[in-house]
């Protein structure tokens, strides 16, 4: 018994070595399923907590990824559907009359007074001036110059360029500037002072201005103020859109653009208005 | 050892733990999925005095676990194992000629990296050897079996180094 125990403790580690080994070579070729979903049982709490839980982080790495291919089917839906409010039947044409194109901010500023974007699509994709850039959320900016691969723009909070916009469910329409104060607050113009606008009501586009798609959603409306001096409103519309966090946004051509121009100048000729 | 210590390789033992499952095991890289192995540091890192008994335990418990994440059975418990028995076998054939000295741990930081490299690196070879012999099993595999330890080896050996750097810093 003595001398058991005494090769016991001289071989302890090899003992110990082949016994844990073959409790391991026994789990990994053990096909018995019980056994293994016994043993996987044990740990499953902790397991499923942490990978639900912790590692939830992870999917911060792909998500990137997953917000253009979110984007892009994005698109791809918003086109069909806001073609087929200008058609009749809802037949989806060939030649539709807003062209849609997801894209992705590389540069912009926030804190300027006429505060410009850069996008990471150009000529090459089919992208022209005075296009719109929206996202899905609401309004981010237009086109101004395009280049082979990228192209610039304005964003909506600027002083030269405002764009055309009425409240929802209301024909009105005004044009929204930008006071240069608050990057998500801008100002909506020329709604006479004898329509009823209440504060919540939302701002969309109107597209009247040619660029912006009409009834893409602008912001809601945080204070209104009758002018003394004409017959106007001022109103304060607060953006759906964070332009600070924008970074995917959906490029929308107005298909038709240049045939309208072209007989809107023909107007401008006969009234002697400027644009 | 005292018990500031231990504690002290605990919270070590689940940050490596968590690193493992949480992010090396997710690398998969290349189409054979390639992928560190940073969790046997926490053998190698343990100090002179541990018996070989008490290491083996250690890795029992700790390839079990691990296992049961990875739903591999009891694959790395087997390739733990091998590499808990052979530890001290190894400290002792990479002995430096006037011996270790009192208070150290096998470290780069008392007996330099390349000493840790090839320490780390014998450790790491079997390892995966184990692992992927048992995990492939089959001859017809065998160059697979070779490019996968390799590889996995060195990928494993980077991450091992700059995460042992990164631990001993703050004195684990």
């Amino acid at each position: 018994m003595e001398r058991l125990l005494e090769f016991i403790r001289r071989h302890l580690s090899l003992i110990l070595f082949v016994f844990f080994e073959t409790v391991a070579l026994a789990l990994t070729v053990e096909n018995n399923l019980n056994i293994r979903a016994y043993y996987l049982g044990i740990t499953d709490g902790l397991r499923s907590f942490l990978y639900t839980k912790i590692f939830n982080i992870q999917n911060y790495f792909s998500l990137a990824d997953e917000n253009r291919q979110l984007l892009q089917a994005y698109v791809k839906l918003i086109s069909i559907i806001e073609n087929k409010k200008n058609l009749p039947d809802g037949e989806i044409k060939e030649d539709s009359v807003f062209v849609f194109a997801e894209a992705q901010i590389v540069k912009k500023t926030t804190g300027l007074q006429n505060n410009y974007f850069i996008i990471n699509r150009g000529k090459k994709d089919g992208i022209e001036p005075e296009s719109a850039v929206v996202s899905p959320g609401g309004v981010v900016g237009f086109i101004t110059n395009v280049s082979g691969h990228f192209s610039t723009g304005l964003l909506i909070i600027n002083k030269i360029n405002g764009f055309s916009a009425k409240i929802k469910n209301s024909q009105y329409f005004g044009s929204i500037t930008w006071d240069g104060k608050d990057y998500r607050i801008v100002q909506l113009n020329e709604i006479p002072n004898h329509v009823k606008v209440s504060i919540g009501d939302t701002v969309v586009t109107s597209g009247y201005d040619l660029i912006f798609p009409p009834d893409w959603p602008v912001g809601e409306i945080i204070d209104v103020k009758k002018n003394s001096d004409d017959n106007f409103y001022t109103i304060w519309v607060r953006l759906f859109e964070d332009l600070k966090k924008t970074t995917n946004v959906i490029v929308v051509k107005y298909k038709y653009k240049g045939e309208l121009t072209d007989l809107e100048n023909k107007i401008f000729e006969i009234t002697g208005n400027v644009k | 050892m005292e018990l500031r210590h231990w504690i002290k390789y605990l919270v070590f033992w689940v940050v490596l733990f968590l690193l493992q499952i949480g992010v090396f095991d997710n690398m998969n890289l290349g189409g054979w999925g390639f992928k560190p192995q940073v969790l046997v540091l926490f053998l190698l890192l343990l100090p002179f005095e541990a018996s070989t008994p008490v290491i083996l335990f250690l890795a029992f418990v700790t390839g079990l676990l691990y296992d049961s994440f990875n739903a591999s059975m009891a694959l790395n418990t087997s390739a733990f194992l091998v590499v808990a028995l052979m530890r001290n076998f190894l400290l002792k054939s990479l002995e430096p000629r006037n011996g270790y000295e009192v208070n150290t741990r096998p470290s780069a930081i008392y007996y330099g990296l390349t000493w840790f490299l090839i320490y780390a690196g014998i450790s790491l070879l079997f390892y995966e050897l184990i692992f992927n012999i048992l995990d492939l099993f089959s001859w017809t595999m065998f160059f697979r079996i070779l490019v996968k330890t390799i590889v996995n080896t060195l990928l494993s050996l980077f991450f091992v180094v700059l995460l042992h750097w990164f631990f001993l810093k703050n004195r684990v």
